[in-house]
């Protein structure tokens, strides 16, 4: 087999769609190889086209992504999170220190000075905008006296030989890389830490079991104007209906009065994403009087919690100035009852006493390019 | 025993419990104890006014327990989806002196309270000995008792088997005060066969718009006397026919409280049936009568509701076919023809707006110049046809912006006379344009000194397309210059082969510095 190129075979995949090959642990001594090593021109203008692309969709005139060695170190962290799930690291021959060892150097490698630079953080995002849906496709192999499992290989056609004397059965399943390695002990601080590195990352990607969706940890880059009307206008375009209910449990853990600026921050975020779609062109059919949530009680707390916004303090809820104009105000006004009985009245006061414990009076101004 | 479960805890003894993401221990399904029916109605009517009972009934099962010395309980027990809905249960059961329990299967332990923000947790299992045969074991403070179920008992037994209550001042024998409060805007009425022309009449006189359904009652025997009855819907109903009705025999007022069940006035259910609609057929219509104590169930296929007729049609008016005499014949002969000319004289009347001119051939130019100082919304208006004469432009909302040509005003519509002109004798519009031969597809023109001409509808085209000429349109590719819009991509692992020692040189360390 030919040897494979980190840049085509892995990089250029993971950022514009394909197959990344995953192979041994690169660490220090190769990530200083690939920072000084002239890679294949081709290979990097193919990842240039996909991340400018990615990049395109989210500024408008934002700066093309570069390959420098924020990317690299991300790309390289991403692979040996990657290889921590390779069949061989479970080999004999691996030691569960070394594979410690490797997710440390992982870990490290994430971990990227904080900024709040869109362009940087965009350029980071372009890199790992698949790493949430990135997946695996498993085989298992039965026959006639056993089983084989193959992780993110294909069969050896020997154990595929003779299928109907041998009752040969191949089942074939698609697993998700990021959740598996997000609910892995090793696995789990390197996620976290790409996520922390690529912020915007973990802000598009809102719905996952782990980890939870947090705002407090991301409150700097959602009070820059730009980047949180990139990051509503991302979940608009997703649907409430979809990332509701993350927002909802995300803003619920703020309101736990550990920070008041920040409770402040969630609240009106989800005020901003209420009125955001309140204001979208509307139908003429009659405005439901209930939204489905579909039994979903994180998405029955993202419409219970406008509508204590709304009733702990109107200012809360909306700017002045959507009061001041009639037509707004009706509209808000049924808007706010209609997510009050999709939660219920009892929810509803609960979630009014949380909001007004945390965050105290707010005006809807505190959100960064509200205007 | 009981143990207070603690923050983090992970193991449990109880079967089928995990603590939530608050941390309260919940089970798959909750359950709540009620000594009496009475408390068991008590807790669903609170339920359901607090949150609506459609989410939760799918999943709710009402059972009658009894312990081993044959006292009798019932138990509810619901899908547990959150501690915020086990929470709401066990409040409004401890208002009634009910006990919540947590559990899966078999087993429920006593769900959170203040001692225990987290919950509880058993010490040890009930012995087989002591559970052997029960259904249910529940482990409270005080006490560990297994129950076995007598019966099911369906939660839409609660619905149709309970009775209206009377409610305080709208009952049958208030006055007006009470009833005045009512909600008149759409009611119903259960009216008697034999009541049913009456009332209709008197509804019918009173112009309050009404339908009326004849319906008959589901489930009744073959053999025994067939009992329909008149529903009847009124629209804005007044409050003295509201008072009537409401001391009528034989006439029961109702108001809709679903799309397809109503309730007498004067009464309501004991559980808020808004909030369990999913217990009503659509293809049925439910009438829950407070002073009859029944509740009706009427079929409505097709989940229309009920076949409705408008109350007008309904009314007897009393036909007779001896009411007037036959119809006399009478013959008919066409008038004597009488001629009379008309024509066109100056009018003593104020001209009326212009709306048409006859623009000369000569003027021609004149007129293209005037196109481009008209607003484009007026030329819009604006048609033109040529002809023998010149260009004929007609504006329904007038051409005033074209001080050209000679102008017309319409004598009768599509039928246009020189301005400050009428005709002699002053014939209706409909004679005229009888006169003319109608004015189907065609627009008649009246010239003075001239014979009159028509043109084509068809002829004419808006004035603003007469006057432009063609332009040739060039055709352009599409732009790239914007990007192409990303296709959707996905990305998938595969692992190369490594080698025995796949860690063989690694070397971790600190990654290099960011510059």
């Amino acid at each position: 087999m030919a040897k494979r190129s980190f840049i085509a075979d892995f990089v250029r995949p993971l950022v514009g769609g394909g197959t990344a090959h995953v192979g041994a642990p690169i660490g220090r001594a190769g990530l200083d190889k690939l920072r000084d090593a002239e890679h294949d021109r081709s290979a990097l203008a193919d990842v240039a086209v996909a991340r400018a692309a990615v990049a395109g969709e989210l500024l408008v005139d934002g700066a093309p992504p570069l390959f420098d060695l924020e990317a690299l170190r991300l790309a390289v962290a991403l692979h040996d999170l990657l290889f921590l799930f390779h069949p061989r690291a479970d080999a004999l021959s691996v030691r569960d220190a070394r594979l410690e060892e490797v997710a440390r150097f992982a870990a490290a490698c994430a971990r990227l000075p904080d900024t709040r630079d869109a362009d940087t953080l965009v350029a980071r995002h372009t890199m790992l905008h698949l790493f949430p849906s990135l997946g695996r496709t498993d085989v298992q192999v039965s026959f006639w006296v056993g089983k084989r499992e193959f992780h993110g290989e294909e069969p050896p056609k020997r154990l595929l030989a003779w299928p109907n004397l041998r009752r040969v059965r191949q089942e074939r399943r698609r697993v998700g890389c990021f959740a598996e390695a997000a609910s892995h002990p090793l696995g789990a601080p390197i996620v976290r830490a790409l996520y922390d590195g690529s912020p915007l990352t973990d802000l598009l990607h809102p719905v996952r079991l782990e980890p939870k969706l947090a705002l407090g940890p991301r409150a700097a880059i959602l009070r820059e104007p730009a980047l949180c009307r990139l990051v509503a206008y991302a979940w608009l375009a997703e649907g409430v209906e979809r990332v509701g209910g993350a927002l909802a449990t995300a803003v619920l853990a703020e309101l736990d009065g550990s920070s008041t600026e920040n409770a402040r921050l969630a609240c009106a975020l989800l005020a901003h994403l209420h009125l955001c779609q309140l204001l979208a062109p509307q139908t003429r059919e009659a405005r439901p009087t209930r939204f489905a949530a579909g039994g979903d009680p994180a998405l029955r707390d993202f419409y219970g919690l406008f509508a204590a916004l709304d009733k702990a303090s109107p200012d809360l809820a909306a700017p002045p100035d959507v009061r001041r104009d009639a037509r707004l105000a009706r509209r808000l006004a049924e808007h706010a009852a209609a997510c009050a009985a999709t939660s219920g009245a009892q929810r509803v006061a609960e979630l009014s006493v949380l909001v007004a414990r945390a965050g105290g009076p707010l005006a809807l101004s505190a959100l960064p390019g509200a205007g | 025993m009981l143990e207070h479960v603690a923050l983090h805890q992970t193991r449990f003894n109880t079967p089928g419990v995990a603590p939530d993401t608050r941390g309260v221990l919940l089970g798959k399904q909750g359950a709540v104890l009620f000594a009496s029916v009475d408390k068991l109605v008590g807790f669903f009517r609170i339920l359901s006014e607090e949150t609506p009972l459609d989410d939760l009934l799918p999943t709710v099962k009402i059972a009658q327990v009894k312990t081993p010395l044959q006292s009798r309980e019932f138990l509810v027990l619901f899908h547990a989806a959150s501690s915020y809905l086990c929470d709401r249960a066990a409040r409004i059961a401890r208002l009634l002196g009910g006990l919540t329990f947590t559990g899966s299967g078999k087993h429920f332990v006593k769900y959170r309270d203040e001692a225990s923000p987290l919950g509880y947790d058993v010490d040890q299992l009930a012995s087989d000995a002591s559970g052997a045969g029960a259904d249910f074991i529940v482990y409270a403070d005080a006490f560990t008792q297994p129950y076995t179920k007598v019966k099911d008992v369906s939660f839409s037994q609660l619905v149709f088997r309970l009775s209206p209550r009377p409610v305080p001042g709208e009952g049958p024998r208030s006055r007006a005060r009470g009833r005045a409060t009512i909600d008149r805007e759409l009611l119903w009425l259960v009216v008697q066969p034999g009541l049913g022309p009456s009332v209709l009449t008197y509804l019918w006189r009173n112009r309050v718009e009404a339908e009326a359904a004849l319906v008959r009652r589901e489930g009744e025997s073959s053999f025994g006397a067939q009992s329909s009855y008149l529903m009847v819907r009124v629209h804005r109903l007044p409050v003295r026919m509201l008072d009537l009705f409401g001391d009528l025999p034989g006439v029961e007022v109702h108001r809709p409280v679903g799309e397809n069940f109503v309730v007498e006035v004067g009464y309501r259910h004991p559980l808020r049936l808004e909030s369990c609609q999913s217990v009503f057929d659509k293809e049925r219509f439910y009438v829950f009568s407070g002073r009859r104590d029944t509740v009706d169930v009427i079929a409505a296929p097709g989940g229309a509701g009920l076949p409705l007729t408008s109350g007008e049609h309904l009314v007897a008016a009393n036909f007779d076919l001896e009411e007037r005499r036959p119809p006399v014949a009478a013959g008919s002969s066409a008038p004597e023809q009488v001629a009379v000319t008309l024509r066109l004289v100056p009018s003593p009347q104020p001209p009326r707006r212009v709306t048409a001119t006859l623009v000369a051939w000569t003027h021609l130019e004149w007129l293209k110049r005037l196109v481009f100082a008209v607003p484009p919304t007026v030329l819009t208006g604006y048609r033109v046809a040529t002809v023998d004469d010149g260009l004929l432009v007609v504006g329904a909302q007038g051409v005033d912006g074209l001080p050209l040509g000679e102008m017309f005003q319409e004598a009768a519509p599509s039928i246009y006379i020189p301005v400050g002109f009428e005709f002699l004798p002053r014939v209706s519009e409909a004679v005229l344009t009888d006169h003319v031969g109608g004015v189907q597809g065609r627009v008649i023109v009246f010239r003075r000194g001239a014979e009159p001409f028509a043109v084509e509808e068809s002829a004419f085209e808006p004035l603003g397309r007469r006057m432009l000429g063609r332009l040739e349109i060039e055709s352009r590719p599409r732009s790239t210059r914007a990007g192409e819009p990303r296709p959707p991509v996905e990305a998938m692992v595969a692992n190369d082969p490594v080698g025995p020692l796949p860690l063989w040189g690694f070397r971790g360390g600190d990654p290099p510095e960011v510059a």
